[in-house]
């Protein structure tokens, strides 16, 4: 994800990234036989594996986390979390000091699941289930908007991926704006605007000049041919109502 | 320093190569130390509007490729003093101009010139992003018609992402709207598209309209810069053009259709 939080003044700056994380599946709970098979398995290419990030993934009968992130930093490997875990899991997960993260998917299905800190949330593999202070997560855990000043331009493509997108000027014909929530275009919209981009059906697109080449939420589209000439270039809001995309003006 | 000027269009046949020469011609008429540099390897025709085409002995991509230095291939104007042409290769491709070796001969000409007008082909390949790369001030070429307004349009968002300026966060490259081939007349019966409807589309400041006209094509014919024609509409539209764009202010020409005898006689 491109956004960034910047505490004023501050010398530090939280940053999300997109990055591929080893995955360890454990599927013993016997710690010796896991360090041996660890070991083994890493003799073979030491230099491959050195000092390597890895996600444990754990069976339904936990073994002692706390010695299985010994066994593996003994073979060479920082475990920096644990990869989906039951409740249990977690719980064990925080006592031994280790990050929890979530696949997107799962994130999605589970959106409260409490996320602890992670030794090295910079790193984290999944933006999504990057830990987030506990307190930001009860304000309503949210992307900020995107904001964007300049003219999006034909062939351009501007995604605010996770939260809405506000366009100060104009969409140009043959350019795209999409947005997981909300689309307010405070000049023309001449290109396609497609809002609720991951099947969010209460996004809505506002636009101060509605001359689009589609405009869509969640999935359900409609062309310009399709539109009523009574809306065109006019200010209107729309919406999905019932499988339906409604066009209201705004008067 | 120079002023690195890019004349772009994303379409062909707007006019890009019409206005780089007449643009750089003017600039060079009031003084300005100018070069205009041929972008269109492959497909040059610089050479031809600017009539130097018989004393073109090395291009561009010679000297880009060390082959020439800049002083062999710099041609200069016979008519306009201060005026200096770079013509392209007609027999390489648009991969033989590599960034780093564009960028080296445009610092030597900077040390030297005070305006490096880039003649851009059409298109928005590599051509198109090394003639825009380095550029400070971009002239957008338009026809008054949707597919050029377009096409300008998407070239105005790469001169805002693919450019140096845009890639090392400073300031972004100033962008004119030149609009080409306009006829007043045609616009007044919904045949083309107007100053204000291309404005409303494209939404960058004005700098010149010039008018379509009969000269243009025979001065291209002949190898010569409209802007050295002293008595045609559209050569003293790219003269206000360059006044503008040095900072003076001159109205607006060529935006009204001319009114026919009969018009003033039915006081129309």
């Amino acid at each position: 994800m491109a956004d960034t939080s910047t505490a004023a003044g501050a010398g530090v700056v939280f940053k999300g990234r997109m990055m591929t994380l080893t995955v360890l599946e454990i599927r013993d709970t016997d710690i010796e036989r896991i360090a041996e098979q660890i070991a083994r398995q890493l003799e073979r290419t030491p230099d491959f594996f050195a000092r390597m990030p890895v996600l444990l993934s754990l069976p339904s009968e936990l073994p002692e986390l706390a010695r299985v992130r010994d066994a593996a930093r003994d073979a060479g490997l920082l475990v920096v979390g644990v990869l989906d875990p039951s409740d249990a899991a977690a719980k064990a997960a925080a006592r031994a000091g280790l990050g929890v993260l979530n696949s997107p998917a799962r994130a999605a299905a589970e959106r409260d699941t409490t996320a602890t800190d992670a030794p090295e949330p910079a790193r984290a593999g999944e933006p999504e289930a990057a830990p987030a202070p506990s307190s930001e997560r009860e304000a309503g855990s949210r992307t900020p908007t995107r904001l964007v000043t300049r003219p999006v331009r034909s062939g351009q493509q501007i995604y605010a991926r996770g939260g809405d997108l506000v366009v100060a000027t104009s969409v140009s014909e043959g350019a795209e704006v999409l947005a997981d929530g909300h689309i307010h275009i405070y000049g023309a919209l001449r290109g396609r605007a497609l809002a609720g981009a991951t099947g969010d059906t209460d996004a809505r697109i506002f636009c101060r000049r509605f001359e689009p080449d589609l405009v869509a939420i969640a999935g359900c589209y409609k062309v310009a041919d399709a539109i009523d000439e009574g809306v065109r270039s006019r200010a209107v809001q729309v919406s999905l109502d019932d499988d339906n995309l409604t066009i209201e003006l705004q008067e | 320093m120079a002023k690195i000027i890019v004349v772009t269009s994303g379409k062909g046949g707007v006019g890009k190569t019409t206005t780089a020469a007449s643009f750089a011609t003017g600039l060079a008429m009031r003084g300005n130390k100018t070069i205009v540099i041929d972008f269109d390897v492959g497909l040059r025709n610089l050479d031809l509007i600017m009539g130097c085409e018989r004393r073109v002995v090395f291009d561009f991509i010679n000297v880009i490729q060390g082959e020439a230095n800049l002083k062999q291939a710099m041609i200069r104007d016979k008519r306009v003093e201060n005026l200096y042409i770079l013509a392209a290769s007609q027999t390489r491709d648009k991969d033989a101009l590599a960034l780093e070796g564009v960028e080296r001969t445009l610092n030597k000409l900077a040390e030297d010139f005070d305006y490096i007008v880039c003649d851009s082909p059409a298109g928005i390949e590599t051509g198109a992003i090394m003639a825009m790369y380095f550029a400070d001030e971009a002239l957008v070429v338009t026809n008054p018609e949707v597919s050029s307004v377009r096409d300008s349009d998407r070239v105005l968002g790469m001169l805002s992402s693919k450019t140096k300026r845009a890639k090392e966060g400073a300031d972004p490259v100033k962008e004119h709207l030149v609009v080409t081939r306009y006829a007043a007349n045609r616009v007044g019966k919904g045949e083309m598209l107007s100053l204000s409807d291309i404005n409303d589309i494209l939404g960058i400041p004005l700098l010149g309209v010039i008018p379509e006209s009969e000269t243009v094509l025979n001065a291209s014919n002949s190898g010569m810069p409209v802007a050295l024609e002293n008595n045609a509409d559209a050569g003293h539209a790219y003269l206000d053009m360059v006044a503008r764009f040095l900072g003076e202010n001159r109205p607006m020409r060529f935006t009204e259709a001319k009114k026919g005898f009969l018009d003033r006689l039915m006081g129309r």
